[in-house]
């Protein structure tokens, strides 16, 4: 951890900062990531808006990446994927 | 939400510009919005250079900004209470440096080897202003760390942060020895008479007047470099 800590902070340039899907991969490295503890009031941890977006369609979120260190965890809203998600599937249904 | 050990460097911002650029190319949303809690050390400046802007709405005890999706870039002049007292702070802390580099200048020009009564007047007025401006300097511009601005994490963490402090600090210390000397004088200026001071002591408050010149000056290099997030 403290050597991927330094590798990263070699890398200075904020251009290697790139926002990517989350993957089985990687989604421990992103719950692990975590605010000082002084911040913890503002912003809820990573695990608990993965959860929610787990039950909100309109969730759309990404790990924040600086070079190939996950660094941090964004999250919005986005109505279009509600709407898209909610037309009732059709021929799928009955699919878990 | 950033990383503790990754804050302060800017990537907030950076992927915070690469999520709005990704929704304005989708082109079909009209706004962004976001919100987070009002209070002393709120985001509201970061957000504001990104270019959110009050709506007057709230979400719960949250307010509202937002930003236009589409590329129209008009700019709201309405100012918020958030960036207005940050801004205040700053003006300030700005205003508390210019004043301090006058006060010593002032020392600096006005100083001679043989000062009249009047020079000694003025160098011992400027002294105190320096005193006090000195401590607005300090004072401010800790608000300004710990209360508005880049967050102190980003202050902490960078070397520009750390050399300016310590460049004003050592100002303050190389400070004590002319103000000692004026403080003598007053012996003499209270009777109404101008001091009478050895060549010795007036070679060494010169010098030491124009280091502080020059660390002032270096004080104000490391403000700009750290301003601008080099070193960090």
């Amino acid at each position: 951890m403290v050597t991927d800590h330094n590798k990263a902070l070699a890398d200075e340039s904020l251009s290697s900062v790139s926002l990517r899907e989350i993957t089985a991969d990687t989604v421990l490295a992103v719950l692990r990531l975590a605010v000082a503890e002084d911040q913890k009031s503002f912003v809820a941890t990573n695990a608990v808006s993965l959860a929610q977006a787990l039950f909100a369609p309109e969730a759309w979120y990404r790990a924040i990446y600086l070079g190939d260190q996950p660094v941090g965890f964004v999250m919005l809203e986005d109505q279009t994927l509600r709407s898209r998600r909610h037309r009732p599937p059709k021929s799928s249904s009955g699919a878990s | 939400m950033i990383d503790a050990r990754f804050q302060g460097r800017g990537i907030g911002r950076a992927a915070l510009l690469l999520v709005i650029d990704q929704v304005r190319r989708r082109g079909i949303f009209k706004t962004l919005l976001l919100s987070y809690l009002p209070g002393p050390g709120c985001p509201e400046p970061f957000y504001r250079g990104l270019g959110f802007r009050p709506t007057g709405r709230m979400d719960g005890k949250e307010v509202v900004p937002r930003a236009a999706a589409r590329s129209d870039r008009r700019r709201s002049a309405n100012g918020s209470p958030c960036a207005v007292i940050s801004a205040l702070f700053a003006f300030l802390h700005f205003l508390a440096v210019f004043g301090i580099f006058a006060a010593v200048f002032l020392q600096w020009r006005t100083m001679s080897p043989a000062p009249t009564l009047v020079d000694a007047r003025r160098i011992q007025a400027s002294d105190r202003v320096y005193g006090m401006l000195a401590i607005v300097v300090l004072v401010v511009g800790f608000l300004r760390v710990y209360h508005f601005e880049k967050g102190k994490a980003f202050y902490a963490a960078n070397p520009f942060f750390q050399a300016k402090l310590m460049l004003f600090l050592g100002v303050g210390l190389l400070s004590i020895y002319p103000t000692i000397r004026f403080l003598k004088w007053r012996a003499q200026t209270k009777q109404g008479l101008a001091p009478v001071l050895a060549t010795k002591e007036y070679k060494s408050i010169v010098m030491v007047l124009r280091i502080e010149l020059l660390l002032l000056l270096a004080t104000a290099l490391c403000a700009s470099l750290m301003a601008r997030g080099v070193g960090s």
